[in-house]
């Protein structure tokens, strides 16, 4: 497993691609995980380990779409999923968004490092 | 308080064992993985992962820890460990080389509480490792290949919604349970 750090908030602050996942799971709907990487905007390898790495911390959950059953597949059964962002990932969101309005107000007087970092996602 | 009870194999169908790190063995209440000459087995693994969801607002435990009192079968015992252990959330650990078939009951169980609304979906949490399912990128959506070694009821939950982690290895799974936020 690649290192992590303990703290999610730290891992979203330098993850892009995961944050913006996050971001878009915000409204607490499910998002079917195709139409969500195309509104990301991100490759499918990338939004893949963003999507795992979100559930890892506990931020994402991932179950079957609602009405789906198991069918069965050449290789095996298989599921159509969903992505629902978990209430701790609401909560982990909220402070991040508090972060990038914080910076927002300083924005003349920060680094260019830290403006990048918290107001891009 | 948050009160898990952890379901899953007791023993290998097939040996898969080794990928089981000793220092997650270690972590176990009831060191039983080193008096095995053939190596750890999943409810060794279960009582480690136990230790690992502990917490001082968190308990977990595996119904193999409980004595059979006089008669009772496996449906009574597992309702008396539901309520003398206050169990508030379910665990279904589906390692490598795991089959789910000593779970039936348990399972169909859990499936029906959740149908009649007594038990919400996000109580019951499935961690399968990668291998018995698999990402599919042409689908998006997750591959069962070990299906010989799953139960109707396990297809039941998924249907129902429950989270399902798939989870790589053991150190990805022992950090996905140390992250949980059981709600």
């Amino acid at each position: 497993m690649m290192k992590l750090p303990e703290d999610p908030v730290e891992w979203l602050s330098y993850n892009h691609p995961g944050r913006e996942v996050l971001q878009s799971v915000s409204d607490g709907k499910e998002h079917a995980p195709l139409e969500l990487r195309k509104a990301c905007g991100i490759h499918p390898e990338t939004f893949r380990r963003a999507v795992h790495t979100l559930e890892l911390y506990g931020l994402l959950e991932v179950h079957a779409t609602e009405g789906e059953r198991l069918h069965r597949v050449p290789k095996g059964w298989g599921i159509q999923v969903s992505l629902e962002i978990t209430p701790q990932g609401k909560h982990v969101l909220n402070v991040l968004q508090g972060f990038a309005a914080v910076v927002r107000q300083h924005v003349r007087s920060l680094p260019r490092a830290t403006k990048e970092r918290w107001l891009t996602a | 308080m948050i009160s898990i009870l952890l379901l899953g194999p007791t023993k290998w169908e097939r040996p898969t064992h080794s990928t089981v790190p000793s220092d997650l063995l270690a972590r176990a209440r009831k060191d039983d993985a080193g008096s095995r000459p053939e190596g750890a087995w999943p409810i060794d693994v279960r009582r480690a992962l136990c230790a690992v969801m502990a917490r001082p607002d968190v308990v977990a435990t595996v119904m193999e820890d409980w004595p059979s009192q006089g008669h009772e079968g496996p449906s009574v015992k597992f309702r008396r460990i539901e309520q003398e252990a206050h169990i508030t959330h379910y665990v279904v650990f589906w390692p490598l080389g795991g089959r789910l078939h000593g779970l039936v009951w348990e399972l169909s169980d859990l499936a029906h509480r959740i149908m009649d609304g007594k038990l919400d979906r996000r109580a019951v949490q499935l961690f399968v490792q990668r291998g018995v399912a698999d990402w599919d990128h042409v689908t998006e959506g997750y591959i069962f290949s070990e299906t010989e070694n799953r139960t109707e009821y396990f297809g039941d939950l998924l249907r129902l919604r429950c989270p399902v982690f798939v989870w790589e290895d053991y150190s990805e799974l022992t950090f996905a349970l140390e992250h949980r936020q059981w709600v």
